[in-house]
């Protein structure tokens, strides 16, 4: 087995899994969300030069799809500028009855999905994946200053969505890109 | 950010809270915003908002790291499929004789080629190859779908049937008014005349799980006998066909990929029936969905209840 291979594939073979779950949370669907981790994952080997070290290689790998997963997000939106909130469906995440808490589950995944896109995936960077603030700037090309900010009022809005009273037969519709 | 200096306390800061939510602060903060918090209920209740979010977040999102890593973001096959891709290149075109073996690249400090515009090349390469012998067309290319990749001459049967597939997916996918001459709600019909005309009992798979609906099928004439599509759509209005005829080789046949200008799909034979699933989208996204319709089609049935269970358990569980 070629070195180099064995080590490009001990490195990235751990992070999969997270990129995955980044990947559907963003996309939520799953079969797209693969083929995106696909496409980072082909473009890590064949840049593998150019990342810094192995310290990093995880941001590096976020900052991949996550630019992927913005220009694929940008395009979708051309196409079909709205989408009812039903239609998103249950996000494509996992069977109800696997999570401790279903309903409450389902409300945040709703709610995470009207959160403009710039602040979802910051959420999901920080919070779900553990990202540091500073390689969450690096991911997302923005200021430490503006990580943090953004960070307060993506969940300040999250708040507010969540302490809203329950209307089952609204239909409200989201725009896919803010 | 959170600087960790004994100096004097700075003031809190909504920077600091929101590192508290992290717990990505040091002890000397986390102390100093723990004493904030006892005296200010309302900054309490707010940040204890923000780690139950938290927490939730994490929680609903938990599982779709523990699922199995699919085959198609195998690094070593995916690396192996790059290095084809590359070779096959420098096989089909003198003019990429120069490029470096794959393994060159890995290392650090080598310039890798653009393996991707190398793929696209390929495929027009051949495209402009095969387009002259077989004509009207388009670009052609087909290769096995597991990691040896091979392409295969135009005389095969079952490239014959890949191109049958795909010219009828840009014959038929793109009719606004009549893509499919039965509907799906004629179920019962389409089997009676499919069954007349072939001598083979319809089965029509499901990709519901998939989000794919099935919207009806037609009967095609070809050299080789009747030959039966079935048209699938999503709700973004993107078309999947599944053509299946019988074939003189009744030997199944593993998968194999292929690429006809937009249209990707693949093809297998199965029973002595050879059966091409296309569409114009990624391979990686219709691969899934051969596989599923393959299973559904060798098992007689669409669906069994523990792989629908398995499948909808990775897409959307209904309500």
């Amino acid at each position: 087995m070629d070195p180099t291979l064995t080590n490009l594939a001990r490195t990235l073979e751990p992070l999969i899994p997270a990129l995955r779950r980044y990947a559907r949370a963003l996309l939520r669907n799953r079969w797209d969300a693969d083929d995106l981790v696909q496409d980072c994952l082909e473009r890590a080997i064949s840049r593998w030069h150019q990342r810094r070290d192995d310290a990093s290689t995880r941001a590096w790998l976020f900052a991949i799809l996550h630019n992927l997963a913005m220009t694929r997000l940008q395009r979708a939106a051309r196409l079909a500028p709205t989408v009812a909130l039903e239609d998103i469906g249950e996000l494509d995440i996992a069977r109800a009855s696997e999570l401790p808490d279903p309903l409450a589950q389902r409300d945040i995944l709703v709610a995470l999905a009207r959160l403009p896109e710039a602040q979802r995936a910051l959420l999901l960077l920080v919070g779900v994946e553990d990202l540091s603030y500073a390689e969450a700037a690096r991911v997302l090309d923005i200021p430490l200053g503006t990580v943090m900010s953004r960070l307060s009022r993506a969940r300040e809005r999250l708040r507010d969505i969540l302490s809203e009273p329950a209307t089952p037969h609204r239909r409200p519709t989201l725009r896919s890109v803010t | 950010m959170m600087n960790e200096r004994n100096e004097l306390p700075l003031p809190i800061s909504e920077d600091m809270l929101q590192a508290w939510v992290d717990d990505a602060l040091s002890p000397a903060q986390r102390a100093q915003v723990d004493a904030y918090l006892n005296t200010h209920p309302q900054a309490t209740q707010r940040l204890n908002s923000y780690r139950h979010q938290r927490m939730l977040l994490r929680q609903s999102l938990a599982a779709i790291a523990e699922e199995p890593v699919p085959p198609a973001l195998n690094i070593h096959r995916m690396v192996q499929r790059m290095a084809n891709i590359e070779s096959g290149a420098r096989r089909s075109r003198q003019r990429f004789s120069h490029w470096q073996n794959w393994r060159s690249w890995l290392l650090p400090g080598d310039t890798p080629p653009r393996w991707t515009r190398a793929s696209a090349c390929l495929l027009l390469g051949l495209g402009g190859l095969l387009g002259g012998m077989l004509g009207g067309i388009g670009g052609w290319a087909l290769h096995s779908a597991t990691q040896d990749s091979h392409t295969l001459t135009a005389s095969t049967p079952m490239m014959r049937l890949g191109m049958e597939a795909a010219a009828s997916y840009k014959t038929y996918a793109p009719d606004p008014t009549h893509p499919v001459e039965i509907r799906a709600s004629e179920r019962s019909l389409l089997a009676r005349w499919v069954y007349e005309r072939t001598g083979q009992p319809l089965m029509i798979p499901e990709l519901d799980n998939a989000g794919y609906r099935f919207m009806g099928g037609r009967v095609l004439a070809s050299t080789h006998g009747a030959t039966v599509l079935l048209m699938y759509d999503n709700d973004q209005g993107s078309r999947l066909i599944l053509l299946a005829r019988p074939m003189q080789n009744t030997q199944s046949q593993p998968m194999q990929a292929l690429s006809v200008d937009e249209v990707r799909g693949f093809v297998w034979i199965d029973n002595g029936l050879g059966y091409s699933l296309v569409g114009a989208m990624a391979a990686q996204v219709l691969h899934p969905l051969a596989d599923e319709l393959r299973r559904q089609l060798q098992r007689g049935q669409p669906q069994n209840h523990s792989q629908a269970g398995r499948i909808r358990a990775s897409i959307a569980p209904s309500t």
